[in-house]
């Protein structure tokens, strides 16, 4: 008896990480949010760490996404980086 | 990509054969029927498309799902070839953006995809819309929605504790696939009410979380029904903007019908009356106010409006147990997604 494989593979993806800061003394940090209820605490969180140990300053315009299993809408993300030097992202369930 | 080509010589006994699709993690944990190579063929001279057809395509893993993917993992979840149409049109809807099939899928809410067919395939090829409407007995439903299930495990590699982080799961995600009862709908089908023609049947998919029975067999007015179903759309396990499916039985439909109320008003009602306050949604760590906002109400709906309801009449005769299925998203990350079967509207 033969069987058909009922099974896919997936393709290979070629992602690569953004290039890595050097320094992050008193850079400007933005911040996307998933939106779930917990993330932007964590976020806040984070970011302050920068804060207090590198002296970043964190931009208060807090970004949410609309759809928190689903990546940022377009433009989102060049939008972010315009205005800050590094990004954190946070999920919180 | 499709790994249909990848043939398995096994030995031509059957029990071995599904012995080997164990051995391989093809399975639900229940047995498969071997995707033996005449029977796929079978299932794609039903769908008269070329096997390389893709018809739908998952944005996480970014694998593509064939017609011959689809139709091996159809085979092996039992179904006979007239339902293939069925299992394609649900995943070409699936497919459609605001379903979010990668959330729907790998998230800890554990949804399983409802299917809620309607139109007269049901009868074609022997759907169940009556008694038992969402338990075990009939053969057409319960594989459609197996072969959602194999299809999401072995093609799109949606393997729990993986890539699917159901914290408790969903007893629908080994099936959950039911028919609309049309000699029991007192008002437009869903087929129609989507808009097809009554001869076009439809597939609509829905993100669901766990199934909630509804019993009220003591009321006798629309309001009474309507009010029993409300509060349990609006328990506080489950309220959010979310969509809902509700399913009434037979006797719960004639009730409300005999009252005059049309589909739009029993929407309306069961929108209106399924809310909870927002001190008590506060009060349980359940409220948002970015969410809540969108509503522009004085109390927490659940949805945003009564189009956000999908009513279908299904079920047995006797019986006043109608449901209600919570959408997986508790926001707007999913919205239900309707195709027509086996014909293309647009073409």
């Amino acid at each position: 008896m033969q069987l058909i494989d009922p099974t896919a593979t997936s393709p290979t993806q070629h992602h690569q990480l953004a290039p890595r800061l050097t320094e992050l003394r008193a850079l400007r940090i933005g911040l996307l949010c998933n939106g779930k209820a917990n993330a932007r605490s964590l976020l806040l969180k984070t970011a302050e760490l920068f804060r207090l140990h590198d002296q970043c300053e964190i931009d208060p315009d807090i970004v949410f996404k609309n759809n928190a299993s689903a990546p940022a809408e377009d433009g989102v993300i060049a939008e972010l980086a315009t205005r800050s030097d590094f990004m954190i992202t946070a999920n919180g369930d | 990509m499709s790994n249909s080509s990848i043939r398995h010589e096994v030995n031509n006994d059957v029990l071995d054969a599904i012995d080997y699709c164990y051995d391989q993690g093809w399975t639900d944990g229940l047995p498969v029927v071997p995707p033996e190579a005449s029977r796929v063929e079978a299932f794609l001279q039903m769908e008269g498309r070329p096997p390389e057809t893709v018809i739908a395509h998952h944005p996480a893993t970014k694998i593509d799902l064939t017609l011959q993917g689809a139709a091996v993992n159809a085979v092996m979840a039992g179904c006979l070839p007239e339902y293939f149409p069925v299992v394609v049109a649900a995943f070409e809807a699936m497919a459609k953006k605001p379903f979010n099939f990668h959330g729907s899928t790998a998230s800890t809410g554990g949804s399983a995809p409802l299917l809620v067919v309607s139109g007269p395939i049901i009868d074609e090829i022997g759907m169940n819309a009556g008694v038992n409407l969402f338990g075990p007995g009939n053969r057409a439903n319960a594989t459609i929605g197996r072969a959602v299930r194999l299809i999401i495990l072995n093609i799109f590699r949606m393997t729990p504790g993986i890539a699917d982080k159901s914290t408790q799961g969903n007893p629908g995600k080994y099936s959950f696939c039911i028919a609309e009862r049309a000699d029991k709908t007192p008002w437009q089908c869903l087929n129609e009410e989507l808009g097809y023609p009554t001869e076009v049947s439809s597939v609509t998919v829905f993100a669901g979380g766990g199934f909630v029975n509804v019993e009220n067999h003591g009321g006798r007015s629309a309001e009474a029904v309507l009010e029993t179903i409300a509060d349990a759309m609006a328990n506080c396990g489950c309220i959010s903007i979310g969509q809902s499916a509700v399913i009434l039985s037979p006797e719960h439909a004639e009730i409300i019908a005999n009252s005059s109320f049309s589909k739009s008003a029993v929407k309306e009602f069961l929108f209106e009356h399924a809310s909870r306050s927002e001190d008590m949604l506060r009060r349980l760590g359940k409220f948002s106010a970015r969410e809540y906002a969108l509503q522009e109400r004085e109390a927490c709906h659940r949805g945003l409006s009564a189009d956000d309801i999908l009513l279908v009449v299904g079920g047995g005769d006797a019986g006043g147990h109608s449901s209600f299925i919570p959408s997986w998203s508790r926001t707007r990350a999913s919205m239900m997604q309707s195709e027509a079967i086996g014909v293309c509207i647009d073409c």
